[in-house]
């Protein structure tokens, strides 16, 4: 028996029927541009749609503000998941900006535990970190925080993969 | 109407193709180890310096892993760049690169570790740590081309900064994520 789907990627494979967790939406990448967000305190969550929903996995990379060479800048490499607070990551921040006058690079996971995943690159002059990444239903979300007491500018760069 | 084995699903699709685009389409995950030591690269003015990868026709995105020579720590850790790129038709703003590891012998001593973005207009993707016995050769950019009506390829892009022609010094790894 053969059907005609609402969603062929999801469903149309000549009538074959398969549990949901069977299955595998195409990839899909997601260009981030966030060029001058303003954000209060607090977590802000900037969402993204996807196409299709049931991904897995997001793999970003993600760079802020804040030029740590003449060309290279500090940002966040991370793996998410489908479930809030799984993600991990590498971050870096390089010397280069004032509030951080060595180099920093290292690995986070929240669920390990770390409050974040990444050092306060994503305004100028820091004061805003990379919470967590996940997919929600057909939606990624990237999580970050605004660790001052006012308002702050988030900009973030780069590319997600999720499948 | 039948079940399909979670174990053979991926893979069957064959006898169904005429139901899916090719964008709709979805592959297995697949490896492929990469090496080029002699591409030889113009110096600037002249253009970049192309490397065509070989993909799966169908392939949606992918992750590249490249080492080069440099050493930058004690032990023998090599410089390189890892990032993901994606489909686009030219010269594109949207592949993005984490490069990790630089010029110098030891972190601490002017080694370079950045996240770069081409969506962000970075000039380049990667320091320049991708030539045989120097720091002179950089990768600029990288996506997923079509090159024929069944064959699409990761087109990198690689500029040399010195004075004179340069060889390239590569190897890695090309996920294809799907």
């Amino acid at each position: 028996m053969r059907t005609q789907p609402t969603d062929p990627a999801i469903t149309d494979h000549g009538g074959l029927v398969t549990l949901p967790e069977q299955h595998h939406p195409p990839v899909e990448t997601v260009v981030v541009q966030i060029n001058g967000t303003s954000i209060a305190p607090g977590l802000s969550t900037q969402t993204f749609a996807l196409t299709y929903s049931g991904h897995q996995i997001a793999r970003a990379i993600l760079r802020g503000p804040i030029t740590v060479d003449v060309v290279g800048n500090a940002g966040a490499y991370v793996v998410g998941t489908d479930v809030a607070d799984q993600s991990a990551g590498f971050s870096m921040v390089p010397s280069g900006i004032a509030n951080y006058p060595t180099t920093y690079m290292g690995g986070y996971s929240r669920l390990h535990g770390d409050s974040y995943l990444s050092e306060l690159v994503f305004a100028v002059g820091g004061f805003i970190v990379l919470k967590d990444v996940r997919i929600n239903g057909s939606n990624l979300e990237l999580v970050f925080q605004n660790v001052s007491g006012v308002n702050k500018t988030l900009i973030c760069h780069g590319l997600v993969v999720v499948k | 109407m039948r079940l399909v084995d979670p174990l053979e699903h991926a893979l069957d699709h064959a006898g169904y193709a005429a139901s899916l685009t090719v964008d709709q389409h979805h592959i297995k995950p697949s490896n492929i180890q990469v090496v080029n030591t002699t591409l030889v690269i113009s110096p600037l003015p002249g253009g970049p310096g192309q490397w065509d990868i070989a993909l799966p026709f169908e392939a949606l995105a992918v992750m590249f892993s490249f080492r080069s020579e440099h050493i930058v720590a004690e032990g023998g850790g090599m410089a390189g760049v890892t990032g993901v790129a994606r489909r686009d038709s030219a010269y594109n703003t949207r592949t993005t690169v984490a490069s990790l590891g630089g010029h110098a012998q030891t972190v601490g001593y002017g080694s370079y570790n950045c996240i770069y973005s081409k969506a962000a207009s970075s000039l380049h993707l990667s320091h320049k740590v991708f030539s045989s016995g120097g720091a002179d050769i950089a990768l600029t950019d990288a996506w997923i081309e079509t090159t024929g009506p069944t064959t699409r390829v990761l087109r990198t892009w690689w500029t040399n900064f010195s004075a004179g022609n340069k060889t390239l010094w590569v190897s890695g790894q090309v996920a294809v994520l799907g």
